[in-house]
């Protein structure tokens, strides 16, 4: 158990808090998604918003490699994108930290060990998460076919995936597919805060 | 019998027992010099709680400025700031302190937090386990800001909720403590 602990520590050996003040305030449900462009991923491609203009929703995660508690959505979201991309649905991971375990290289490692369906981007300016706000990993952030933000917060509403009771990233893509609002538009995000980087 | 450099055997048994002795006061003195040991894990309470469990818990301080600690077990800031609650526990609960510490473990991680709990000694701090675990449910039922850990709460005598800190911010926390408990 201790070394359990231990490598758990380690694994997460940088988890800090959104500190109120260090991030911009972001999106609200409405806003226009701000686009990206040029963001590098680990296929080794530039990547931008306007590579997903043929999805009818864009699902943005802000996540990381460190942190356990996005770790423990990694397979719930390679499911989401595997369940939903029949349905036009394009899931988009961008990872904004810029310590060692989370840059590019470790990125790409961790992109083939999971085997991630997704683009796995790597924003070193960490521009995306203060044009969206985004305080933890995981941080989700669902736009519309207009690129407006119709969904934010949580995937759903527990760290182990076995206890989960309300999928509400996958009730919100249901009833944006479906041409409805989202039962719950904003949830509260839950994670490790992103590590921004004062000026 | 003549030793590897020529010497006797009364001059390596000397030299056996100084180095012996000199290893016993060693131990005598690092044992002297290390930390109380820390109580045994049946000492540390532990129980669940949840929102209404929490502010039916509050009430009962009333009169008592009150620290709320949200940690886990794998958020290393959340391990660095405990031993800082346990702390402030131990050296204002005479000044009407008390400090209550929320994992957001897995209940089923129980035994690991118990297991550190005792190695923290923490003896003075009430200390309970998040009954519906990890995850947004419970980050928005207890209203953690931003939504990460450590996120502590400080309330006043009257039970009001005068300041939340985001992160290991000691010397904030401490300041926030010792401003509600100079209040009368």
């Amino acid at each position: 158990m201790t070394r359990t602990w231990w490598t758990m520590s380690m694994v997460a050996a940088a988890v800090v808090l959104a500190a109120a003040g260090c991030e911009a305030a972001g999106v609200k449900i409405g806003d226009a998604g701000p686009a990206w462009s040029g963001v590098p991923g680990t296929d080794g491609r530039p990547h931008a918003l306007a590579d997903c203009k043929d999805a009818k929703l864009v699902v943005l995660v802000f996540t990381c490699n460190h942190c356990p508690v996005a770790r423990a959505f990694e397979d719930r979201l390679i499911a989401l994108q595997k369940d939903y991309k029949p349905q036009g649905v394009a899931v988009v991971a961008v990872n904004v930290n810029n310590i060692p375990d989370d840059v590019l290289e470790p990125m790409k490692k961790r992109a083939e060990e999971k085997g991630f369906n997704f683009p796995y981007l790597y924003d070193a300016t960490q521009k995306m998460g203060h044009d969206y706000g985004a305080t933890v990993t995981p941080h989700v952030f669902v736009l519309d076919k207009d690129r407006k933000i119709a969904y934010m917060g949580a995937v759903d509403d527990k760290q182990d995936a076995a206890s989960v009771k309300t999928h509400f990233l996958r009730d919100a893509l249901d009833a944006l597919l479906a041409g409805k609002a989202p039962p719950k538009a904003v949830t509260q995000q839950y994670g490790c805060g992103i590590r921004y980087e004062k000026n | 019998m003549r030793g590897p450099n020529g010497r006797n055997r009364a001059f390596w048994t000397r030299c056996g027992l100084g180095v012996a002795a000199g290893l016993a006061l060693a131990a005598l003195v690092l044992t002297g010099c290390s930390s109380p040991s820390p109580p045994p894990v049946e000492a540390v309470q532990l129980g669940l709680t949840d929102r209404p469990t929490l502010d039916r818990l509050l009430e009962t301080h009333r009169g008592r400025v009150v620290l709320i600690d949200f940690w886990a077990t794998w958020c290393p800031p959340c391990v660095q700031l405990f031993p800082h609650s346990v702390d402030l526990a131990r050296r204002y609960a005479d000044r009407g302190l008390s400090v209550v510490c929320v994992s957001l473990d897995d209940p089923k991680d129980d035994a690991a937090v118990r297991s550190f709990l005792a190695a923290q000694g923490a003896t003075a701090t009430e200390n309970f386990l998040a009954r519906n675990g990890s995850g947004s449910e419970t980050a928005a039922e207890f209203q953690i800001e931003g939504g990460a850990i450590p996120f502590l709460k400080v309330y006043d005598r009257q039970g009001r909720l005068r300041t939340t800190v985001t992160g290991a911010d000691l010397p904030k926390i401490e300041h926030a403590v010792l401003e509600l408990l100079d209040e009368k």
